[in-house]
């Protein structure tokens, strides 16, 4: 089995848990962000390189959303 | 060329995809996300299903799919390789135990020293060039070799943007670590240190067939040269160790391959 296969596997293992345990859209998205952070950085010695490109768009994607969730929490606080 | 297994795995992940958004067209459409009549957490629940159907499938997608040889035709490549290594080891009556040199001075890329006797003499100092010390290099005659794993090794290197001899020597089981859990190539390989003795001891995974056929037809090649999948790790511990290692006893274990490898100092 491949670091990528391996890779899927604990990310659907982790959203399965996530999915049971979290009932906000929001955050499981968080959640979701940080297993895909801590899985890329165990992975990170033997992970091949375009495999770690492919994840990372998946982290820019997550950071992206997470950023529109943290300023629409704002808004919703700042917000007479 | 992609390996069949795939090929399903990319149309599972599409058909996620579209699972997914189904899944979010009904939270949206078709339930009513009024709290009164209790189906708003039924929607809720729906969106996220859907959400991660999504997201599994483009991991599906992205991450799991790769195109790869097929093993049957990587496996007959390596048994020609074989087969030609352990002929002209023969034909050239070469007797000594293979010395892995890896790059270093006016050697540029990995060599097997294999000499013609099994005698400890000197050893000599190629050029990326060189292939037979006929005398010229000094009293241990032999023959330099192409290890056969050497192009896997610089694959992984290249792949994984990290030179084996940049990593520490010390934590050499460390740096094999790349080759069974970053490649698959090698289930596990376990390294053992002695003063200067080292004892490596791999199973293989998808080179086992490759491996058990080669200590079946030509029992003395793994302490010459080794087969593919061993000259895989040989190569790169050489490398990490930054010096060159002679075999000094190659053995078949059940399933395994152990060498007992010297370090040389030069």
């Amino acid at each position: 089995m491949t670091p990528a296969n391996r890779l899927l596997i604990a990310l659907s293992i982790w959203m399965a848990i996530c999915l049971v345990f979290v009932n906000s859209l929001e955050v499981f998205f968080v959640l979701v962000l940080l297993g895909i952070l801590v899985i890329r950085e165990m992975t990170d010695s033997f992970m091949p390189d375009p495999v770690k490109d492919r994840v990372n768009f998946f982290i820019y994607t997550f950071l992206f959303i997470f950023s529109l969730i943290v300023m629409r929490k704002v808004y919703v606080i700042l917000s007479p | 060329m992609m390996n069949a297994g795939n090929v399903w795995v990319r149309a599972g992940g599409v058909c996620l995809i579209f699972f997914g958004f189904y899944l979010l067209f009904l939270s949206i459409w078709l339930l009513d996300p009024d709290p009164e009549n209790g189906t708003g957490e039924m929607s809720g629940l729906f969106t996220r299903v859907g959400f991660a159907v999504i997201l599994l499938g483009l991991f599906a997608l992205f991450l799991y799919s790769e195109r790869v040889l097929p093993v049957q035709i990587t496996e007959s490549l390596a048994s020609t390789a074989n087969e030609n290594s352990a002929r002209s080891i023969r034909a050239l009556n070469l007797k000594g135990r293979g010395i892995y040199m890896p790059p270093g001075g006016r050697l540029l890329k990995d060599r097997v020293f294999i000499p013609l006797e099994d005698r400890r003499l000197e050893l000599p100092r190629p050029a990326s060039e060189t292939v037979l010390n006929s005398g010229d290099l000094g009293p241990s005659l032999g023959m330099f070799v192409i290890p056969p794993g050497k192009d896997t090794v610089d694959l992984v290197e290249s792949l994984t943007s990290k030179r084996f001899s940049d990593d520490d020597p010390s934590d050499a089981q460390e740096s094999l670590e790349r080759l069974t859990a970053g490649t698959g190539l090698i289930r596990k390989v376990e390294c053992r240190e002695k003063g200067d003795i080292v004892t490596l001891t791999i199973l293989h995974s998808k080179m086992e067939v490759i491996c058990s056929k080669t200590w079946k037809d030509h029992p003395d090649l793994h302490a010459r040269l080794g087969c593919v999948g061993c000259s895989i790790v040989l190569t790169a511990l050489a490398r990490s160790e930054g010096r060159p290692l002679r075999i000094e006893e190659a053995r078949r274990e059940k399933d395994r391959t152990v060498y007992v490898l010297r370090r040389l100092h030069n």
